[in-house]
């Protein structure tokens, strides 16, 4: 079943100039659930713009973008947070973790935006959604307590407390180092593979990339497979 | 906020004691004054008029008293034909003078009813009490001093608001003992007060009073004598004048509130785009920006209310002048709600555009550092 997919995805940025730049120009691709892609490219290539479009930050001019078979051109606001909420995980580069807040409370952040659950669901499922990633014993410690590392593996708890159907990630690893990227995007990985949750990972990273099922590299505006990432 | 409540607080305080003083020293609202011809105020007269009053006054819920202040000798049995003794002022009255005017009885009791008493009672008010003597301190009282004293006894200890010695008598006693208190000029002063009768029904009832004592209605001048209605206007006019500058206060804290709220948005951006990314909508955002101006806006208000009560049950009692002998002021909750809900208004007023902004950030940096 398809997680989501997008189809010819046109975005113009307007720059401090006035002029208009064509980033995305026909853009697609699909995600099965469960599958691992990697979207590489130069610095400027679109990237996170593209991943904007997929998470529902930003609107695109034109082409198709469906999550979980639902078209979600023309919603309102209000349903697109709803669809953010309940069927995109979002994990960014710098954790993007809110400083007064415990561990604990950033990952059930998503359970107090959308539909209310019961206390003691919500309980469980932060519980839950920590020890998959394994920082448990962290829950009561506020970001600034944390590590590089963990503070990430607390945004990923976060992205999957709510069993998202897709969890997009802008270079999850970017701000860490090689050895503690490497225990992160493991667990990254197996945490969306536990769930079955589609993994769309923005890098420019090899590395990274090689742990996708399959790298898309955005060029000129379009998703291109089989580029050879050397390149980029 | 503060200025809200406090000058609300004030205002309702500051009546209250005005209030409370202004019916202590020249009678309570409405209380008119006429001063009647009955001719030579004998003690059958004085019969007379305290009949028709009681008919025409008290049986319709109103209060009357007849009062006349005599320059006469009140002192100890040994000391009252001394030469060195100084003259005192003796209010001699008829009726409830503590009905028409707040005077509080701090010991003992009130005159007798309107009866010929031997000994004659007094009362006497704090300075007259620290002079004569405390309760049950027997005198003797000379109204005129062209006739001799008789016996009297002190029975009640009375806050009038006068800081020198004041003796209060019964006309009526006085009238018993020595029938020529009065020339044919004299006469004593008559104050009637209705509490709830408006101005036209109070001449009404001294209309009828005229009729029934066969008193020429030319010679009589009723006229409004206390001066309640005039104070709360004052009163009104100072508070509205207070209560436009709080209003501007009011105005300057929403502007600064307004652009608190403003930085405040400003530094909490990012956790805002994060609440958005993960799911809050635009009404959610705008909401959580506008609880935190309001919940500040009253915890400020209560902050103020608190001062306020401190300051009405604290402060207040203890600058009161115990010659008035005024009640504790109660606290004006009125203030309170007023205050708090000035807190809210302002809160709501500053936190909108605050939070406006707050639910329009565009939620796409949530992907940019």
């Amino acid at each position: 079943m398809t997680a989501i997919s997008g189809e010819g995805l046109r975005k113009d940025v307007v720059l401090p100039s006035g002029d208009r730049l064509e980033l995305l120009r026909g853009a697609s691709l699909v995600v099965e659930e469960g599958e691992a892609v990697a979207i590489a490219g130069r610095s400027g290539s679109g990237k996170t713009t593209l991943l904007a479009v997929l998470g529902l930050l930003t609107s695109h001019e034109a082409g198709r973008l469906r999550v979980k078979d639902g078209d979600v051109d023309g919603l309102s606001d209000r349903k697109r947070s709803r669809l953010r909420n309940e069927q995109i995980g979002f994990v960014f580069q710098s954790y993007s973790l809110i400083p007064h807040l415990t561990a604990a409370e950033n990952v059930a952040l998503p359970l107090l935006q959308g539909q209310s659950l019961r206390r003691v669901e919500a309980k469980r499922r932060v519980g839950g959604a920590m020890e998959l990633v394994g920082i448990s014993h962290r829950a009561h410690s506020r970001p600034r307590q944390l590590s590089g590392g963990e503070q990430q593996r607390t945004a990923i708890a976060r992205a999957l407390v709510r069993s998202p159907i897709v969890v997009l990630a802008d270079e999850p690893t970017g701000a860490l180092d090689t050895a503690t990227a490497e225990h992160v995007l493991d667990a990254l990985v197996q945490a969306a593979q536990h769930d079955g949750t589609a993994l769309v990972l923005v890098t420019h990273d090899p590395v990274v990339a090689a742990r996708a099922d399959r790298t898309l590299v955005l060029e000129d505006g379009l998703l291109h497979a089989g580029r050879d990432l050397a390149s980029v | 906020m503060l200025s809200i409540v406090l000058i609300y607080t004030a205002g309702a305080v500051v009546r209250d004691i005005f209030v409370a003083t202004e019916e202590q020293k020249d009678g309570r609202a409405v209380t008119f004054e006429a001063t009647m011809p009955f001719g030579v105020l004998s003690q059958q007269r004085t019969r007379q008029v305290i009949a028709v009053l009681e008919r025409r006054v008290v049986a319709q819920g109103g209060a009357y008293a007849l009062v006349s202040s005599v320059a006469g000798r009140v002192g100890h049995p040994e000391l009252i034909g001394s030469a060195g003794l100084p003259d005192a002022t003796i209010t001699l009255i008829a009726g409830r003078l503590d009905g028409v005017r707040r005077l509080p009885v701090l010991r003992g009791r009130w005159l007798s009813a309107d009866k010929a008493i031997y000994p004659a009672q007094l009362l006497v008010n704090q300075a007259g009490a620290g002079l004569y003597g405390g309760l049950g301190t027997s005198l003797e009282i000379q109204p005129t001093l062209h006739q001799p004293p008789y016996e009297a006894r002190i029975v009640g200890v009375i806050a009038d608001g006068d800081t020198t010695p004041n003796v209060y008598a019964s006309l009526t006693t006085a009238l018993a003992f020595r029938p020529v208190v009065f020339s044919s000029g004299d006469a004593p002063d008559l104050f009637i007060h209705h509490p709830t009768a408006p101005d036209s029904a109070i001449h009404g009832l001294i209309d009828n009073v005229e009729t029934d004592l066969s008193v020429d209605p030319t010679q009589v001048e009723p006229h409004r004598y206390d001066r309640v209605a005039q104070l709360l206007a004052n009163l009104r006019a100072t508070q509205r004048a207070f209560l436009g500058v709080a209003v501007i206060a009011l105005a300057v804290a929403v502007i600064g509130m307004l652009n608190i709220g403003l930085a405040s948005v400003r530094e909490r951006s990012r956790e805002l785009v994060i609440r958005r990314a993960v799911g809050a909508t635009r009404a959610r955002v705008f909401g959580l920006v506008l609880l935190s101006a309001v919940t500040i806006g009253v915890l400020s208000g209560l902050v103020a209310v608190a001062i306020a009560l401190a300051s009405v049950l604290l402060v207040i009692p203890h600058l009161l002048d115990p010659a008035r002998a005024l009640n504790d002021p109660a606290f004006p909750w009125s203030a309170a709600i007023a205050g708090l809900a000035a807190a809210i208004g302002a809160a709501v007023l500053g936190g909108a555009v605050p939070a406006f902004t707050a639910s329009r950030i565009d939620v796409a940096y949530a992907l940019r550092d």
